[in-house]
């Protein structure tokens, strides 16, 4: 733990906070390399560079998962049956469908 | 369920999943998600439930938690433009070098009106059938979400019965119940 530097406690875990300024970096490991690449208002520009055995996604994808495969498991059903012929109808029929986002 | 089929010379696991009831699995047809799937990370070991009356939908068991069961389906027949871009990197753990060799497989989330099930492409289930071994990945494709409705997308084999033609071996599947 550095303890020189600020911490806060994030959902369970210690979380690191450090004050960078525009085109500075912080180094995680020996070769995740972290820069504030550009800062407008609210917004952040971050630059990672990493090896190729890193995956780096918005964190926000992740949840986005988590939260529809728990969406998913909701599932009351236990047979699909009466669905598939439901979608069946749909189709045939040609009732408006919603909107594929 | 065809998981429940003869035991023969295979080891044979029974488990009671609160869905389906006692079902007999075979030791060779468990996959193994070694990361998990998101949210659900501490679950390893899954089986695939098929049923030719409930095609082209497939039944993802959890085999640790009774409860736990997934709709599945191969994204393609509903979106064939579907693609996955992974990093080779991202394979390693289900061994898999080629994804071209993988089963692809997308979770469905059925809501309360069950016509409006979406399709998770964002997070597709990558099976490699040979290890059974599986991963379920993050897409970067921002093309994907995760809630596509399928309504718009049904095969047309789907919508006409009788003309299936699917990579299924089923062929006497009937769609009525």
């Amino acid at each position: 733990m550095r303890r020189e530097c600020v911490g806060y406690k994030m959902g369970g875990a210690w979380m690191l906070v450090l004050s960078r300024k525009k085109d500075e970096s912080i180094i995680i490991g020996d070769d995740v390399v972290i820069t504030v690449v550009d800062i407008k208002g609210e917004q952040v520009k971050i630059g990672v560079t990493a090896p190729k055995s890193v995956s780096i996604h918005r964190k926000e994808v992740y949840e986005a998962i988590q939260k529809e495969n728990k969406a998913a498991a909701q599932a009351n059903l236990t047979n699909l049956t009466g669905l598939i012929k439901v979608l069946q109808t749909q189709q045939t029929t040609g009732e408006e469908s919603p909107a594929k986002k | 369920m065809d998981a429940a089929q003869s035991p023969q010379q295979t080891a044979v696991r029974q488990f009671t999943a609160s869905r389906f009831g006692a079902i007999e699995i075979k030791e060779t047809e468990i996959i193994k998600f070694p990361e998990g799937l998101l949210g659900f990370n501490h679950l390893h070991e899954y089986v695939l439930l098929k049923d030719p009356k409930q095609e082209p939908f497939l039944w993802l068991q959890s085999l640790e938690d009774p409860n736990l069961a997934f709709v599945v389906v191969s994204p393609f027949l509903f979106f064939p433009g579907y693609e996955i871009n992974v990093k080779a990197h991202e394979l390693t753990v289900i061994q898999l070098e080629d994804i071209t060799k993988a089963e692809i497989l997308t979770i469905i989330t059925i809501p309360s009106d069950p016509k409006n099930l979406t399709a998770n492409l964002r997070g597709p289930l990558v099976i490699n059938s040979e290890m059974k071994l599986a991963k379920q990945l993050v897409l970067i494709d921002e093309r994907y979400n995760t809630r596509h409705f399928l309504l718009k997308e049904i095969p047309p084999y789907l919508a006409a019965p009788g003309g299936r033609d699917v990579n299924k071996k089923n062929e006497t599947a009937d769609a009525d119940e």
